[in-house]
């Protein structure tokens, strides 16, 4: 799924702009940037509701396409700093993660 | 004239780097050095005229730069209810003036604004010229500035950095708390581990240990440093996570997944999930830790696959 067609599907609101047409082959949500740091993939959006530093940090190390923030966190301008000096696509949402998780649902078939 | 409390900088038993600071700082490096004055025969209205279009509250009164006396907002409304605005400032202006010296230390100008209370106090050369006036704004602006300094001073000697050929060394300190720092170190080696063109998949393995040692430094510690090493003739990265205590009662506890010792709002930060060490030895190809009450002290390596790491992109 390209983070364009995600952005539509969640009713993303753009935070630090990106290359609409880059894929993601799966999502990796959680809250627990340990249980992120676990993962194995490399082309995957990371859906998450904490919105500090770290999850740029974190989203750096395992090679994210792209940060969502779930029910609608706005980030501290720090972290959009990060996100732009690192050049991580950050978007937020005002659903729920499980309303996120059911929307990107079909993610992993379509591509 | 009381005007609450005192002036929360405690010069008594301050922290020695604002000491050195306010001894270091003199008063002539703080002052505003274009003083706006009255002379003798100027009238009270004129004085007031001066602060209206100056946006201040006292004028100092001189004659041939010796300092006479100083006309205060205080003073002008004095004059207006005796209904003798016109006359000359000499007979509503304050003669004995509290001045400071412009080569005092700048502790002696946060003294007097405590001891004196009065707003602005005019500042004489060794030649009893008055050459410039320090107002608590003057010294508040002074401050931040030599603190924002101080800070980027403090923060520049918790980085180390050598490079030599295709080798490094990367060291950084991590404070207890200090969140905001914490990653720094394996963003900047998985930046220089890019530029060599290391492997993805050791790129990312050296870069999760790394954060992980720095976070559990921020996180547990009192805080450490964590180093970073490459040797490009050996074909290893070694990193080496040394802090100053309190250690760790159980190692064994503390390599099983999910045993954690963090408390809740480590927890809301999204650390503390006791994975941080199990996740290190995970990415790890040599593991060693060692802990006492003095401090823990993690050693880890993680062999680069011994074909060119160029070719192996």
């Amino acid at each position: 799924m390209t983070l364009k067609e995600c952005a539509h599907r969640v009713t993303a609101e753009w935070i630090v702009p990106g290359d609409e047409a880059v894929e993601f082959h799966d999502v990796v949500v959680s809250d627990l940037m340990s249980d992120v740091l676990v993962t194995e993939h490399d082309d995957f959006l990371l859906v998450t509701s904490l919105a500090s530093e770290q999850v740029v940090r974190t989203a750096d190390i395992v090679d994210a396409r792209a940060i969502l923030l779930a029910n609608g966190k706005r980030p501290q301008p720090a972290l959009k700093q990060l996100a732009a000096s690192q050049g991580i696509p950050l978007l937020t949402s005002t659903l729920s993660t499980f309303d996120i998780c059911r929307a990107l649902a079909g993610c992993k078939d379509e591509s | 004239m009381s005007r609450g409390g005192p002036i929360p900088i405690d010069t008594d038993v301050p922290s020695p780097i604002i000491t050195e600071l306010i001894y270091r700082l003199k008063v002539r490096d703080v002052m505003t050095r274009e003083v706006k004055t009255c002379e003798v025969e100027d009238s009270v209205r004129n004085a007031q005229q001066i602060m209206k279009e100056n946006g201040i509250t006292g004028v100092p009164v001189v004659s041939a730069s010796r300092l006479l006396g100083i006309v205060s907002m205080d003073d002008v409304i004095r004059a207006l209810e005796d209904g003798r605005i016109d006359e000359p400032v000499p007979h509503y202006m304050t003669r004995s003036v509290i001045v400071l010296e412009d080569d005092m230390p700048l502790s002696f100008g946060i003294s007097y604004l405590e001891k004196y209370r009065y707003g602005r106090f005019p500042v004489l050369d060794a030649g009893k010229n008055l050459v410039g006036i320090v107002t608590s704004r003057d010294i508040i602006i002074a401050l931040l500035l030599e603190i924002n300094k101080e800070v980027q001073r403090f923060e520049d000697t918790t980085r180390q950095a050598e490079t030599e050929g295709r080798g490094f060394r990367l060291e950084y300190t991590t404070r207890k708390f200090d969140f905001e720092m914490a990653g720094r170190l394996s963003t900047e080696t998985k930046k220089l581990l890019k530029e060599r063109n290391f492997p993805p998949k050791i790129m990312r393995r050296v870069a999760v240990a790394t954060y992980e040692l720095e976070m559990n430094q921020v996180v547990h510690s009192l805080g450490g440093t964590v180093r970073v090493t490459f040797e490009p003739d050996r074909n290893e990265v070694d990193i080496e996570a040394q802090d100053t205590g309190p250690g760790i009662e159980n190692i064994e506890d503390a390599l099983d997944e999910g045993f954690s010792t963090a408390n809740e709002w480590i927890r809301s930060l999204g650390f503390g999930a006791g994975m941080g060490l199990p996740n290190t030895r995970r990415v790890s190809d040599t593991f060693d830790i060692s802990s006492s009450p003095e401090g823990t002290l993690v050693r880890v390596t993680i062999y680069i696959p011994t074909e060119e790491p160029d070719e192996a992109l």
